[in-house]
């Protein structure tokens, strides 16, 4: 009989290498329960953005197990695949806006994927784009957009859709402190409402914000705490 | 919320998912209009040659020559005479004309040469037929026997069936230039499906991050090709008419003959365009359906690569 409350996401020996390379991410168990608000700290190049990638299903492990929303992901078909992603909000340090959509219509991307009408999503996108303070811009292009602008734009993407698992890479490294605390309270108020957050960043006044679980990874192991990162 | 509501009329209306003009848009929609162009015009060629080469089928079984050969030059009146009246006997509805001493000579010229004939030669008698029926040649032989008269029949079902066979052979060449065309259209369409994959790469990632599924991307890349092969066919098929127009009904259509070729009456044209549509909305889901099969294999090798 399975877990009534499996972890939301739980990774078990996961290695992973580049081609015949070493490996960039060696024995690494990480487990996020439901509901949980958890920080992903380490130096620059300790594989953060790549752990990141496998949580997000954007890359495959080259051995151990990832179980997502209690699914064994190597049991899976692509399609079962795709639904699962539907579940996940991804905020990328590289943002991956549409340069030809609108902030309007990259925000309200993952419902139209999902096969939303319109009419129906149109109200939460209005109003989260408002929250973030995208509302006057909502009809301009990305290219058009300052860094910060970029970074809300990709977060209410990620988050349009309420996901189950929301995971960022440094979602408040291109905005001013004022609308880093404001988007952090947007990551808390939806982590207060049940979606588990898992936030990849160097920032550690972000860190101290909020009373939240930390894991370090350092040369492709993980380990809890701040580790020698927090102490520098 | 309505689609009356005021502040829904503010949000523009849906963009495509994938730019409207990638980098290769262009040359790629004049590719397929020139294939659209020379598949129509090998269709309306064929088609042409065919309702041309029925046209003279017809009017060559219809028409019928028939030989008397004369016992001497001086029995042409009666012999001829008699061969007329088994004719009329015969054929009550048919049309009989029967060409003089001069007219029959005229037809052995290109044999003899310019020289006079000389006057006791006895130049075979021809008479014309037209006759809706095929001439029943072993009746009226027999009956010009009977009559004692030699003849010799020809229906041109000779000429008729050459003709038939050169036209069939003409209107498969043209549907096999169609078929060549298409092929060709297909691998434009999974080459630049390929290529369209490629250099919308980000956009696809950011896709399926978004979980969109290998249908729903591919669905894009459908709708997007479909939106070139309508392009191209409907531009390919309007030039190819016009040029078809401009030939058989230009200032040089009498003497090249283009005319008859066009030609067809209200029906036949009407058959001609609506076939000209018909192959603008099959070059449209000959892109639609190669670059949908091509965004579902190269999106299944990636995820298998990855």
């Amino acid at each position: 009989m399975s877990d009534p409350t499996p972890p939301t996401l739980k990774l078990e020996r996961i290695g992973l290498r580049y081609g015949r390379g070493q490996e960039v991410l060696s024995g690494v168990d990480l487990s996020l329960e439901p509901g949980s608000f958890t920080f992903l700290t380490g130096e620059s190049g300790a594989g953060k953005s790549t752990l990141l990638k496998l949580c997000y299903l954007n890359l495959k492990p080259s051995r151990g197990l990832i179980h997502l929303f209690g699914e064994d992901l190597s049991a899976l078909k692509p399609a079962q695949l795709q639904i699962l992603r539907r579940r996940i909000g991804v905020v990328l340090q590289d943002f991956r806006l549409i340069d030809h959509l609108s902030v309007w219509e990259n925000v309200a991307l993952p419902l139209r994927v999902a096969g939303m009408s319109r009419a129906d999503y149109r109200p939460d996108v209005d109003e989260l784009l408002n929250w973030v303070g995208l509302g006057h811009r909502m009809h301009a292009l990305p290219p058009t957009l300052s860094g910060g602008e970029k970074q809300r734009c990709a977060i209410a993407r990620a988050v349009i859709n309420k996901p189950d698992l929301l995971i960022a890479d440094e979602p408040t490294g291109n905005v001013d402190p004022d609308m880093g605390a404001r988007l952090l309270r947007l990551f808390s108020e939806m982590n207060r409402m049940g979606t588990t957050v898992l936030i990849a960043t160097h920032d550690l006044a972000l860190i101290d914000e909020i009373s939240a679980r930390t894991v370090h990874l350092s040369e492709g192991i993980i380990g809890e705490g701040l580790g020698p990162f927090g102490a520098s | 919320m309505s689609a009356s509501d005021p502040t829904l009329a503010l949000l523009p209306p849906p963009q495509s998912l994938l730019p409207a003009r990638p980098e290769q848009g262009r040359s790629l929609v004049l590719v397929l209009i020139i294939m659209a162009f020379l598949a129509s015009l090998a269709l309306l060629f064929s088609r042409g040659a065919d309702r041309l080469s029925e046209r003279w089928s017809a009017q060559l079984s219809q028409t019928s020559t028939v030989q008397i050969m004369l016992s001497s030059e001086y029995q042409r009146e009666p012999e001829m005479m008699r061969a007329i009246e088994v004719l009329r006997e015969t054929l009550p509805e048919a049309s009989i004309q029967s060409l003089s001493r001069a007219q029959s000579g005229a037809l052995i010229r290109p044999w003899l040469g310019g020289t006079a004939l000389p006057d006791d030669l006895p130049v075979p008698g021809v008479i014309q037929v037209e006759a809706q029926a095929k001439l029943p040649q072993e009746v009226l032989t027999r009956k010009f026997e009977e009559a004692g008269l030699v003849s010799v029949i020809d229906d041109h079902s000779r000429f008729s069936a050459d003709l038939k066979r050169t036209v069939g052979r003409l209107v498969l060449l043209g549907v096999g230039l169609v078929t060549f065309v298409g092929v060709a259209a297909t691998a434009v369409s999974i080459f630049a499906t390929r290529a369209s994959l490629a250099s919308q790469r980000d956009i696809i990632h950011v896709l399926v991050q978004a979980g969109a599924t290998d249908r729903f991307i591919a669905g894009l890349m459908v709708g997007q090709a479909a939106k070139r092969g309508l392009i191209g066919g409907l531009c390919g098929s309007g030039l190819a008419l016009v040029l078809w127009l401009i030939l058989s009904f230009g200032p040089a259509s009498g003497t090249v003959g283009w005319r008859s070729l066009a030609q067809g009456g209200l029906i036949d044209s009407g058959i001609d365009l609506l076939a000209l549509g018909l192959l603008s909305l099959a070059f449209c889901a000959v892109c639609a359906l190669s670059a949908g099969w091509a965004a579902l294999r190269q999106l299944a090798f990636e995820r298998r690569r990855a």
